[in-house]
């Protein structure tokens, strides 16, 4: 299993969740986090100088997904969060060493 | 350009300081007090209306601000600001002589530049200097309604500019118009008691002219949900508590039309509020703080017009009529791609009193209008009037208002771009976040 971590743009939000409800995965936390990417940060031009923005609004989605479903999970969360312009955001796959249904207590990945 | 700047920063101080100093050469000394009044309690309640309607200010901004993204609020309570200053200046300066300096058919004069010749006292009743603070109050709550329509979008100079321009050009003549002697008391009959047409139809279709010119938020924006619930609620209810004094005082005097306008927008705003309750829990399924306090500024703003005019069964229908109309107008205007109305101005304010105002057509009781009947009563007159005094007010404001923008706009950027909306103005503009 793996654990996908997706940092997109909050307005992408909805696309995402629809985009991953059509693949079947609905299970996943989303967080409103704040951070910078590569350009850190936004620079504005303001009558008295420049100030750089470099804390940028995101969401942060987290969901566990089984290893034959990952690629399409990447695909469907890139085609509907990105927008070709800086700030799109990161995606992030990481290996998944237990997991656990607190409900069942068992660590079977099927219901 | 920096040159320029500076010739223009010092050609405004030579000409402010110019003003000045020929107005306090024609303030004449206040004549000692003109015997005693016996009137103590219209001036205590005009004095109390005053600071009520004042109290409606940082109500609009925390029911704005706290229905918006938490990156507004800072940028919401500012413009709210600006509004109290630019409109207190210009009004105090040059905006109550040309409301209520003279009977011109299209303005007053500069006769009370500076309230030059504006006394303090009276021999009964209320003093016009009161009189003149107590509508100065209006034309600061006229303004921070504007700025709800176009929020999160225009920048704060150009709020800074169109207000000052707008104070003069739009406030002034609409205020001269409909309570100060000008075109619309001389040619129709026409009823306001507290500014239905002059504060609530003209702060909405203004806001409108705004939005419309300045174009919808980005999407994240527009989608984002109310930040601050408990905010609104206090926001709203410093609404409700002033209109006590925005009705209860527009009367001008501490006497029965003030008792009954208090009662009747009670009675309003009751009705308004469970009426929008009603209409959302049928078609929606469920209600809760942001439907009910809408509903009970519609039913407040719906009264306006009417309330020293008609009696408490005509007040509650004029009060739920203007829930559901006003629900109405909110889902029609949400679902409008090019009308970003942010904060429902129009919805609430101007479709509420633009009911009002004809409701006030229809429902005004002879006997406690001065013998303007309305339409119930048999007479025509006062209807068509109503309606046409609508319209008027539609289209001027509309008009001058879209043209002040758009002259603005040629000399300085009007709107932030994308980015910085996103961002949003609290970061952006006023380097404040309202919340850590």
């Amino acid at each position: 299993m793996k654990l996908i971590t997706a940092v997109i743009r909050p307005e992408k939000c909805q696309a995402v969740k629809d985009a991953l409800r059509d693949i079947g995965v609905n299970g996943m936390t989303i967080t409103h986090v704040f951070g910078r990417g590569s350009q850190a940060g936004i620079k504005f031009v303001t009558r008295a100088g420049d100030i750089i923005v470099d804390e940028l609004e995101k969401t942060k989605i987290e969901t566990v997904v089984d290893d034959e479903i990952v690629d399409k999970a990447i695909d469907a969360i890139v085609s509907a969060a990105q927008t070709g312009k800086p700030g799109d955001g990161r995606l992030i796959v990481t290996p998944v060493e237990r997991f656990v249904r607190i409900r069942q207590d068992s660590e079977s990945p099927k219901e | 350009m920096e040159t320029a700047k500076r010739l223009g920063l010092l050609a405004t101080v030579v000409v402010a300081v110019a003003i000045v100093a020929t107005t306090l050469g024609m303030q004449t000394a206040s004549a000692d007090s003109i015997g005693l009044n016996e009137d103590s309690g219209s001036i205590s309640w005009i004095m109390v209306s005053s600071v009520l309607v004042f109290a409606m200010v940082p109500g609009v901004a925390f029911f704005y601000g706290g229905m918006l993204r938490k990156q507004s609020m800072s940028s919401v309570m500012t413009q709210t600001l600006v509004a109290s200053g630019v409109m207190t200046i210009s009004w105090f300066v040059v905006g109550y002589s040309l409301a209520f300096g003279g009977d011109g058919l299209i303005i007053g004069s500069l006769d009370n530049l500076f309230m030059s010749g504006v006394m303090e006292d009276a021999p009964s009743g209320i003093s016009e200097l009161e009189f003149a603070l107590f509508q100065g109050m209006f034309a600061i709550m006229t303004a921070a309604i504007v700025l709800g329509a176009c929020a999160e979008r225009v920048r704060y100079t150009a709020v800074v500019w169109f207000l000052a321009i707008w104070s003069i050009l739009v406030y002034a003549p609409m205020a001269h118009w409909v309570w100060g002697g000008g075109l619309f008391d001389q040619f129709l009959t026409v009823l306001d008691f507290a500014g239905g047409t002059v504060v609530h139809i003209c702060a909405g279709i203004t806001g409108i002219a705004l939005v419309l010119f300045t174009g919808p938020r980005s999407d994240r924006v527009r989608q984002s949900r109310a930040h601050n619930i408990p905010i609104a609620f206090l926001g709203a209810m410093m609404l409700w508590v002033g209109w006590l004094g925005f009705n209860g005082g527009s009367g001008l005097a501490a006497d029965g039309t003030a008792v009954r306008a208090a009662v009747v927008s009670m009675a309003a705003a009751g009705c308004g509020m469970m009426s929008w309750a009603f209409v959302q829990y049928m078609v929606v399924g469920r209600v809760g703080v942001l439907g009910m306090i809408a509903g009970s500024v519609a039913g407040l703003v719906g009264i306006t017009p009417a309330a020293g005019y008609v009696g408490v069964p005509e007040s509650m229908f004029i009060g739920a009529v203007a829930g559901m109309l006003c629900f109405y107008a909110v889902r029609y205007t949400k679902g409008r791609e090019k009308l970003d109305d942010a904060l429902d101005v129009f919805a609430v304010h101007g479709v509420g009193g633009i009911w009002g105002a004809i409701a006030t057509g229809i429902f005004a009781v002879p006997a406690l209008s001065g013998g303007t009947a309305g339409l119930i009563y048999g007479s025509f007159d006062l209807f068509i009037g109503q309606i046409v005094a609508v319209l008027g007010t539609l289209v001027f404001c509309f008009t001058m208002s879209y043209a002040i923008i758009w002259c603005l706009s040629k000399v300085m950027r009007v709107r932030v771009t994308e980015e910085e909306e996103l961002v949003g103005q609290d970061i952006i503009e006023h380097g404040e976040n309202a919340y850590m």
